[in-house]
């Protein structure tokens, strides 16, 4: 099979399986920033590629990128224009997030070309179907994949700017669009441009090597002996010249007063207003944050245990390949030296995608949600690891087809928490906390994001009497916003409200999330009233419909 | 030969974790406890529970199981060390999956040799001594009223509030007494809502401790401040005094200035009689205050 040909089989499998669960997907509270925001841009792009003469006005701008204007505006363009074309399909919510279907995919894509590049194409075309695997079985990373939201974006475009910069290790076409990728990420979400924690210290570990073994490098005569330049890569010029370029042309909101919101922009983030995330049973909010191990333990508990296990033995595997090649630099041949550069620069960045969160002194919370652009490095690594294993039994198992069958069975126990969890992705935890269960009891939340799971808006459909009022708790107002996309998309019947007031209330549904502080008095208010329906898993229960009215019977 | 053994080393982990997986996504729910055990495990609790001990349900409970503990005064929530630290705290529990932070337990009851239910007594570490009350764990013994002018009650704060805790017919919403947890001096503080109201008092009126305590002379350590939020919000924003009285007389005086900080006094009360905390301010707009008291043994 031809690597095009190869790669275009995995990409499609995981798009079609992403596809065929995408009306399952629970809105989250982002969505109702984001598509809005999606569908106000794109409007304005519509105008400006018209060339009608007041699109470029300030005031016209300002109106249509106001909304949403602290997060740059790359993925919500893709939003609003999914949006716009499958509408009429998918409806209106839908629609816009199925741009994040397209950048899940453009993952996918890009593991295919970074293992075929580097191990060549039988063994590259194995890793990327290993790796895309067990991206598909991570439940967590999977609703992000459908969620009109910035993580996925931006650990896609996160992705394809590390591609590009690798590539250029040995392209002189890719260093050049390195520039204009990695701008694109930097206007995704403000976590891109830190590819370069990793992306610096490869230049520096791998020109000191190749310097170091080439005595016949030159040296200027001003520097002193022992000292040589590290050549200035291609690619970093470009990233630092075109990036920014590419940044500001496509977020017309930057074109006027650009110094004050530029400021505005670094300003927000530097300052992100704290939220609450429950961690070992304490809530925290403000400073001081979640501990800095949080974003290791919370992937350590919810990755597959299979996944990173073979991570990590690719990890172990790689290492005497990665000394050799930072030692003994002339003496590895280029195939060796081209595995190597993938593998540490895989290993640098699955460090600071993750590292970034725990130490940069900003608010830790959201489970995974914050380090997005680590879990595609880890997968990828992770096939690595199946691909050594594959090998490996050739001398035990003879038979192809048994041996493919038994490596992807090991890349599978995703699919089994896929399955428990469907619709409720967010609510996963692997068998090292011992499960949502195990975790709820050990103080984790069972679920974020506020999310409006589909079943439950089915059972109020089917079961809600005629004009039911619903009110959520502990937090509604975010189910205000969410479930009018629901309405709006007709998966909702039009004459069930969610409503701010809770006397007003006919069912009161709680949520079960401990890090709100009024959830326990919540939970104390409404235990005595009469539960309609619960929704639990593994045990656990995830939220639990209670009549608001001592006596009342679902239709 | 010790490359196939780390093949089969390496296989034999990978299935390991592979069952781990596979068995915690696809076990099946446990059963509810049925009202007859959740029935017993409140008569265990109510037996073994003494005053100013703190009462913890797990969080896996489903509220159809909670429903029979009747009006038991319980949350799903893992208590702060301070409170710990101090108090015993009885935990109902569910066997299969105990829940995290409390330490051993010093009893544990069986519901039944059947029922996942247990009832687990911790009790507080002896190098803790810890208070004999405290506003914020015991607010369920605090009397609030409002008086206005000073001297004459207009209300008094035992209606119950949607939101939790009790709010005062007749009066503002905002005038309530419950637990808040609030950013005070830049750290999130566990603390009793006091705002005050113009040409009024807010009256918090602490119960004799001689239930608590045979000790006659007890210390009691007020601490008051004002959100950060609301310092930093309203520039020329009025003091609100708290005054500590026992038996009419005025032990003490805390005033929490416009300023972000928490600022205390210590006194010495006696456990026989009730004490009041009485919280005043010339002009209330913006007043987010909030008041953390608690009485230890006095230090010989």
């Amino acid at each position: 099979m031809s690597a095009i040909r190869g790669s275009l089989a995995i990409v499609a499998v995981y798009f079609v399986c992403l596809c065929f669960t995408h009306k399952n997907a629970a809105l989250t509270d982002d969505d109702d920033y984001y598509i809005p925001a999606g569908i106000s841009y794109v409007a304005w792009l519509g105008k400006a590629v018209t060339f009608q003469p007041e699109a470029f006005k300030k005031k016209t701008i300002d109106a249509a990128y106001k909304i949403n204007k602290e997060h740059p505006p790359f993925a919500k363009y893709v939003f609003g224009l999914s949006h716009f074309s499958l509408r009429g399909v998918l409806g209106p919510s839908d629609s816009a997030r199925f741009g994040a279907i397209l950048f899940s995919s453009l993952i996918v894509a890009l593991l295919c070309f970074l293992a075929v590049f580097h191990f060549g194409t039988k063994s590259g075309l194995r890793i990327a179907a290993f790796s895309s695997l067990m991206l598909l079985a991570l439940p967590r990373f999977n609703l992000h994949s459908h969620v009109a939201t910035l993580d996925v974006p931006v650990a896609a475009m996160y992705l394809f700017a590390a591609t590009m910069v690798l590539y250029a290790e040995r392209s002189k076409r890719a260093a050049i669009w390195a520039g204009p990728v990695f701008g694109l990420a930097t206007a995704t979400k403000l976590n891109a441009p830190f590819l370069l924690l990793a992306y610096i210290p490869f230049i520096i570990f791998t020109r000191v090597s190749e310097l170091r073994n080439s005595p016949s490098s030159p040296r200027p005569a001003t520097i002193p002996s022992g000292l040589r330049l590290i050549p200035f890569p291609a690619a970093l010029l470009s990233m630092a010249t075109l990036g920014p370029l590419v940044f500001f042309a496509i977020w017309p909101w930057m074109w006027t007063d650009t110094v004050a919101r530029v400021k505005e922009y670094i300003a927000f983030h530097a300052n992100h207003y704290g939220i609450h995330f429950l961690y070992f049973g304490q809530v925290h909010t403000d400073a001081p944050y979640a501990p800095w191990h949080a974003p290791f333990v919370m992937a350590a508990s919810t990755i597959p245990l299979v996944t990173s296990a073979f991570a990590v033995f690719a990890v172990i595997r790689a290492w005497p390949l990665i000394q050799s090649r930072l030692t003994k630099s002339s003496q590895v041949d280029e195939k060796q030296r081209m595995r190597s550069d993938l593998l540490l620069f895989l290993i640098l960045n699955s460090l600071t995608t993750i590292s970034l969160v725990a130490f940069a002194g900003t608010p830790i919370y959201g489970g995974e949600k914050l380090f997005m652009p680590f879990f595609p490095f880890w997968c990828l690594l992770a096939g690595i690891g199946v691909n050594h294993l594959y090998e490996a039994l050739q001398s035990v198992v003879r038979n192809k087809t048994l041996k493919l069958a038994l490596v992807t069975l090991f890349c599978s126990s995703g699919f089994f928490y896929q399955w428990r969890y469907f619709g409720y992705e967010l609510s996963q935890y692997n068998a090292l906390v011992g499960g949502v269960r195990g975790a709820t009891a050990l103080g984790f939340e069972r679920q974020y994001y506020d999310l409006a799971h589909r079943d439950l808006v089915d059972w109020l459909s089917e079961n809600g009497p005629k004009n039911l009022k619903v009110h959520f708790l502990p937090n509604n107002w975010e189910y205000v916003r969410t479930y009018k996309w629901y309405r709006r998309g007709k998966d909702l019947r039009s004459d069930i409200v969610v409503v701010n007031n809770e006397r007003a209330a006919d069912w009161i549904i709680i949520t079960h999330e401990r890090r709100f502080a009024r959830y326990s008095k919540d939970l104390s208010r409404y235990r005595s009233k009469p539960v309609l329906f619960e929704k639990r898993i593994d045990s656990t229960p995830i939220w639990t419909v209670f009549s608001a009215k001592t006596i009342d019977n679902p239709r | 030969m010790s490359k196939n053994l780390g093949l089969k080393a390496g296989i034999a982990l990978v299935s390991t974790l592979w069952l781990m997986d596979s068995y915690v996504a696809l076990r099946p729910n446990t059963s509810l406890a049925t009202p007859e055990e959740v029935q017993t495990a409140l008569k265990i609790i109510k037996e073994n529970k003494k005053p100013g001990d703190i009462v913890v349900h797990s969080p896996l409970l489903s509220p159809i199981e909670l429903v029979h503990l009747g009006g038991l005064d319980a949350a799903p929530a893992l208590p702060s060390s301070r409170v710990t630290n101090s108090r015993r705290v009885l935990v109902l529990d569910k066997a299969h999956t105990e829940m995290h932070g409390f330490g051993s337990p010093k009893t544990t009851f069986r519901v039944s040799d059947q029922s996942d239910l247990v009832v687990k007594v911790y009790e507080p570490d002896a190098a803790h001594a810890g208070p004999v009350f405290d506003l914020y764990t015991d607010i369920n013994q605090v009397q609030m009223s409002i008086e206005k002018p000073a001297g004459k009650v207009v209300s008094r704060c035992t209606a119950k509030r949607a939101a939790g805790g009790r709010s005062c017919p007749g009066q503002p919403e905002w005038l309530y007494l419950d637990r808040r947890k609030l950013v005070i001096d830049g750290q999130s503080q566990e603390c009793v809502w006091a705002h005050p109201t113009n040409n009024g008092v807010i009256v918090l009126t602490i119960p004799p401790l001689r239930d608590q305590t045979q000790l006659k002379t007890l210390i009691l350590k007020v601490q008051t401040g004002l959100t950060d939020d609301a310092v930093r919000t309203t520039a020329g924003g009025a003091k609100v005094h708290t005054e500590v009285q026992q038996d009419g007389r005025v032990l003490a005086k805390v005033t929490a200035p416009n300023r972000i900080g928490i600022y205390e006094k210590t006194v010495s009360i006696t456990s026989d009689k009730e004490v009041q905390l009485r919280i005043t301010s010339p002009k209330d707009g913006r007043r987010h205050h909030c008041v953390m008291a608690s009485v230890e043994a006095a230090k010989r």
